[in-house]
């Protein structure tokens, strides 16, 4: 009978008769629900977008990390800002932003939405999305790889770890006893017959 | 009415294609231009797409050139024929003081947008339009960016340090 920690940190792992016994804190399952399943908005401007589409696209992939396009803000916890932000379309990307359920989290992809980028002396565009909705992650580049928007993707998940952790004090799970252990694996024999 | 002298003056400018599939080879030549007065403007653009010779039923584009020095815009007029393979360029130039010319979108419909477009940037009016209204700028803005004298006003999406601001040179630095 053993037990020890999986990869994942705050996972214990304990070997029983006809399996396997996983053992967490509802924080820390909430917590790697939340990061493993960013759902952005299907939503591009310009011509960051095209590469946004190619990381959803079979090549680069990015359903293999939970990031999986959604129709709906009401559905949608990451916004994904890929292009120019005029100051026309910046009320309905504010908009967006607010129809979007909490936690929600921007990426702000490219040097147009970091900062205005190439059209920074422009009558039309705005000098960054972050003169209207907070951003999580930044993505230099014109336009960055999918690479990129891959490591944002990553760096997001290290935060919305670091939001939880220093939000609240986690409760590491106990380890059960091992007359406990040995309860469940009496149970898990009856259950099998044998 | 249409002045008869164009009519050899247009035959000089057009552009013939004589290849199928070949585009018109506009060059940059002021003998490839058909200048015509402001007031002309309508009627010739209405022979042009009626008489046999020309039949230019397909608008490719419009657009206007501020001339700040001359105190003039030009207003440019791509057409072709879809059914004659030929092109030609119309040009005509109006005040700057007090832009305005008659709308061809009753000629061709599809000159619509682009003239709201050249009135939304330049603010050239255009008689007769069905729908003279701004179409790139947002509602509620004011003024004609692509104006050469046009002075751009900080609003709440800029960082006050743009180019050509009011204050400052060109680094974004408090000119003393
Ligand atoms: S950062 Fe470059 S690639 Fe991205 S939207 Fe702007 S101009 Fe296009």
């Amino acid at each position: 009978m053993t037990s020890g920690f999986d990869i994942l940190h705050g996972l214990r792992r304990h070997k029983i008769v006809g399996g396997e016994l996983f053992l967490t804190t509802v924080d820390f399952f909430v917590d790697w629900g939340r990061k493993s399943s960013i759902w952005p908005l299907t939503f591009g401007l310009a011509c960051c977008a095209i590469e946004m589409m190619a990381s959803f696209a079979s090549k680069f992939d990015f359903d293999r990390m939970g990031v999986f396009p959604r129709p709906t803000p009401r559905q949608a916890d990451l916004l994904i800002i890929s292009g120019t932000v005029v100051k026309k379309m910046a009320p309905a990307v504010e908009r967006l932003y607010q129809e979007m359920p909490s936690p929600r989290f921007v990426v702000s992809m490219g040097a147009c939405s970091n900062c205005g980028g190439p059209y920074y002396d422009s009558y039309s565009v705005a000098k960054g999305v972050d003169k209207i909705i907070p951003v999580d992650v930044y993505i230099p580049g014109c336009p960055p790889r999918p690479e990129a928007l891959y490591t944002a993707v990553q760096t997001l998940q290290e935060k919305i770890d670091a939001y939880w952790d220093a939000g609240k004090q986690i409760l590491k799970p106990v380890p059960p006893s091992e007359e406990a252990l040995k309860k469940i694996n009496e149970a898990a024999i009856s259950a099998r017959g044998s | 009415m249409f002045p008869v002298n164009l009519v050899i003056e247009i035959s000089q400018r057009i552009h013939r294609v004589t290849l199928p599939g070949e585009k018109p080879n506009y060059v940059r030549d002021p003998e490839s231009f058909l200048t015509v007065l402001p007031s002309n403007l309508h009627d010739v653009c209405l022979a042009l797409r009626e008489f046999p010779d020309y039949l230019f039923d397909l608008p490719l584009q419009m657009t206007a050139v501020d001339f700040i020095n001359e105190k003039v815009f030009e207003l440019v007029y791509y057409l072709y024929s879809s059914k004659l393979r030929q092109g030609i360029i119309v040009k005509t130039q109006v005040p700057r003081t007090a832009p305005e010319i008659e709308s061809v979108s009753d000629i061709w419909p599809g000159m619509d947008w682009q003239e709201r477009e050249v009135y939304d940037l330049f603010g050239v009016k255009f008689r007769n339009h069905p729908n003279l209204k701004r179409i790139m700028m947002w509602e509620g803005f004011s003024g004609h960016p692509l104006r050469k004298d046009y002075v751009h006003q900080t609003d709440k999406y800029d960082s006050g340090l743009e180019i050509g601001t009011p204050g400052l040179d060109e680094r974004g630095v408090p000119i003393p």
